[in-house]
């Protein structure tokens, strides 16, 4: 079984990792949160449902086929879609930004190639071995960002933080961070796995999941500047400014770990979207795997 | 595969005749006449008897005074029936520990083997096993892998009584329970499965008797032949199952809820369930001050990080991101490597498989000499390969402290050699990132070992709160004490 606390670390790792894996649509300075916030705000909303029956701690997209019937089908291979073209946009950006940031000489494709190989084994390891590795690369994840923001507070000028302002394409931002998401559908399809999992889990983290990205942008503009607006990637950006020990620059390892974090997440949206048909289609193996879980 | 009989096609379940001529001879068949088999016949009350033993599997002492004395002493005391004669044996007359009712062949041939003398009386379709079992065996010495500051110098032996026997020394509590069973067609080896009954999980109890009647080998020589049987789907590499070789660290894995198996023929016992955290405890941690104790953990714990990944990442980090390095240490880097004629992947894996070599060369060769392939390899060889110019010095310093690491962790050895290996090619042919995904990977199938009903990685993940006090920091007695924990709580069913 998932605990709650594995649940969350993997909704926040996942959260968290396509805002620094995914490159910037342009929006910067507060405007950039305000979409995100946004975004996850609508993505709060469409998940309300899941949130409200998740109180009862049974599978969403069981009781969707139930009690809708034929309505329950489609939202269940809807939802699986939806989570299968977020982990392959997901694997896709991811090796991109790889190969922008620290695998110069190498194709983007075979690094997506090669991540989408891990999210695939990861998924088929089980729900699981997701979380509880969740929690490990979660650790990692924050040990690594902690020494880049430590690294980085010589770079850091607070008034060079861009004044409020929105981009001319908000929408277009605020539909680029949707897309980013996924994480409310993780959690309708691992409900049936998790013990004592309630609907608080999923507040807390949509809490979570905006203040992280809010300081992570803060500290990108912080440490950038202006700048900000013209890099991809601006958290990696700030971590080639990371001088700390025996490292001049810490852009490889931040690239690595949060690549690590966002196959984490392909392979969370892969099995979630397995969970998902398998819940509204019950199968013999599916059966076994959850009462075995 | 059956126990097939070259010499003679009497099947093993064979009943005792009442002719003892007839029992001696299918006897004789059946062991194709075997020299090591001692059959002295006499007469006592009236009846034949004929005293069966295996030279060598016998203690002589034990067997004059246990039994011939015996039977000279009663051998006046008028005619008895082969069947009252028989059953005095059993009912009258104080022969040894062990007196066992044999009324096959095959039985008869099992117990012979174990060494046990066999009174068999002619009219009578029942023979008497008697223990006196005394063969050559190594005397109680220190245990040559668990090697401690402090603690008790006994290290298990290869007879599986004698271990027993260190272990009740230990718990001397009636939840203790030992059983004993055979295993291999052929060897007919002695197993035995101990467990502290109110501790142990009765579901993991049971699935470790299952998994042994699934031995299906003729020959058990070493717990390393049944051990794979006790290990689950990723046994092929990472193993729930663990190897104990001190009575002292065995009798405390049994207090925590474990299961421990006894081979007879071996000093090495098998602990299941094993955890990952248990490679980086030892019994010393629990003799010294809980701060040195944390700190030694954690020294453990680096060292463990160096081995499996220094080499990895130097090659990523020098091949692909050498922008991450100081300009200075980079020049320095790039000078010695400027001669070299491989890429660094290529020189990282020769120079650490020519240290397996080494390595290799030196356990199976006698000690002295062993120790002089240490020198040659470390200092003769290393020093000429870098003046050759064949491979860079940081190259030798990284691969001699991954080495030097690999040895503080002793029990995960042979998992770190093999990933040291995938990360050095991972490393280098796809940088930090290649290196990372094939840690995402590792770390991903170590997460779902779970044979047992207890996470390979517990209580790391899932993390338990009350097991962090003897986790990577030691808390002191007074606190271990209160309240003892067992090793079925780590299963991540509390409330984290």
């Amino acid at each position: 079984m998932i605990s709650r606390y594995q649940l969350f670390c993997i909704m926040l790792i996942s959260r968290i990792s396509s805002v620094i894996v995914c490159p910037s649509t342009g929006g910067f300075g507060f405007g950039d949160i305000a979409a995100a916030a946004t975004a996850e705000l609508i993505w709060l909303l469409l998940s309300l449902p899941v949130l409200i029956y998740s109180y009862n701690g049974s599978s969403f997209f069981a009781a969707a086929k139930k009690k809708l019937r034929f309505l329950g089908y489609i939202i269940a291979f809807a939802a699986a879609f939806a989570m299968s073209y977020i982990a392959m946009r997901n694997i896709i950006f991811t090796g991109e930004f790889a190969q922008r940031t620290v695998m110069g000489g190498m194709s983007g494709a075979v690094l997506s190639v090669l991540l989408g190989a891990f999210a695939v084994y990861a998924a088929f390891k089980g729900s699981e071995a997701i979380a509880r590795s969740a929690t490990l690369f979660s650790a990692a994840a924050a040990i690594v960002t902690v020494v880049i923001i430590i690294a980085d507070i010589p770079s850091i000028r607070l008034r060079d933080i861009p004044a409020a302002q929105f981009n001319k394409n908000f929408l277009d931002d605020v539909w680029e961070h949707f897309q980013r998401g996924g994480e409310y559908l993780i959690f309708a399809a691992l409900l049936p796995y998790a013990k004592k999992c309630t609907g608080s889990t999923a507040l807390v983290y949509a809490a979570s999941s905006v203040i992280g990205i809010a300081l992570i942008s803060l500290f990108g503009m912080s440490v950038l500047g202006e700048f900000s607006s013209i890099t991809e990637y601006p958290f990696a950006s700030a971590a080639q400014l990371a001088d700390i020990a025996l490292f001049k620059r810490l852009d490889g390892l931040c690239a690595a770990i949060w690549s690590l974090a966002s196959g984490l997440k392909s392979a969370a949206l892969l099995f979630s979207s397995y969970a998902g048909i398998s819940a509204a289609l019950p199968s013999k193996d599916a059966n076994a795997e959850r009462s075995t879980a | 595969m059956s126990d097939q009989n070259i010499h003679t096609n009497l099947p093993a379940d064979t009943q005792i005749d009442v002719s003892l001529e007839k029992n001696i001879k299918n006897l004789r068949l059946m062991t194709g006449n075997s020299t090591d088999v001692i059959i002295k016949q006499g007469r006592v009350c009236g009846n034949d008897i004929a005293v069966i033993l295996s030279e060598g599997m016998i203690s002589t002492p034990n067997l004059a005074a246990l039994i011939y004395e015996k039977l000279n002493d009663i051998q006046n005391k008028g005619t008895l029936t082969p069947s009252e004669l028989v059953d005095n044996f059993f009912g009258v007359y104080l022969i040894a520990a062990e007196q066992l009712e044999i009324k096959d062949l095959g039985d008869l041939c099992l117990k012979l083997e174990s060494g046990f003398a066999i009174l068999m009386t002619n009219g009578c379709t029942r023979c008497i096993a008697i223990g006196v079992q005394g063969f050559q065996s190594r005397s109680v010495d220190q245990p040559s892998t668990e090697n401690n500051v402090r603690g008790s110098r006994e290290g298990f032996v290869e007879v599986i009584r004698f271990n027993i026997g260190m272990i009740r020394r230990r718990i001397k509590s009636p939840t203790l329970v030992f059983e004993m069973s055979q295993l291999g067609d052929r060897s007919k080896t002695d197993v035995c499965i101990c467990y502290i009954s109110d501790k142990v999980s009765p579901k993991v109890l049971e699935k470790v008797k299952k998994q042994l009647k699934s031995v299906d080998l003729s020959m058990i020589l070493e717990s390393g032949y049944i051990q794979p049987y006790l290990e689950g789907k990723g046994g092929w590499f990472f193993s729930e199952c663990g190897v104990c070789e001190r009575p002292d660290s065995f009798a405390a894995k049994l207090y925590e809820g474990r299961v421990g198996i006894l081979v007879d023929g071996t000093p090495f016992a098998l602990v299941v369930p094993y955890l990952f955290i248990e490679s980086f405890q030892t019994l010393d941690d629990y003799t010294q001050k809980p701060f040195y104790t944390t700190f030694i953990r954690a020294v453990r714990l680096c060292a463990y990080f160096i081995t499996l990944f220094l080499p990895g990442a130097y090659v990523a980090i020098a091949s692909h991101s050498p922008e991450m390095l100081p300009s200075a240490l980079l020049l320095n880097l790039a000078a010695a490597e400027q001669t070299a004629p491989f890429s660094l992947m290529l020189e990282c894996l020769v120079i650490h498989f020519m240290y397996e070599i080494l390595r290799e060369a030196g356990i199976r060769l006698p000690r002295p000499i062993g120790h002089a392939i240490g020198v040659v390899g470390g200092l003769v060889i290393g020093d000429l390969t870098v003046s050759a110019g064949l491979v860079g010095a940081p190259m030798v310093l990284v691969v001699a402290l991954s080495g030097l690491c690999s040895f503080v962790v002793p029990a995960l050895y042979e998992r770190t050699v093999i990933l040291r290996f995938i990360y050095i090619i991972a490393g280098g042919i796809f940088g930090l990132y290649g290196l990372f995904l094939a840690a995402g990977a590792v770390i991903m199938k170590m997460c779902s070992l779970n044979t047992y009903g207890i996470p390979y990685m517990a209580p790391i993940s899932p993390f338990t709160p009350r097991a962090s006090r003897d986790m990577f920091v030691r808390a002191g007695w007074r606190r271990l004490a209160k309240g003892d924990m067992t090793v079925q709580e780590l299963n991540g069913s509390d409330k984290n």
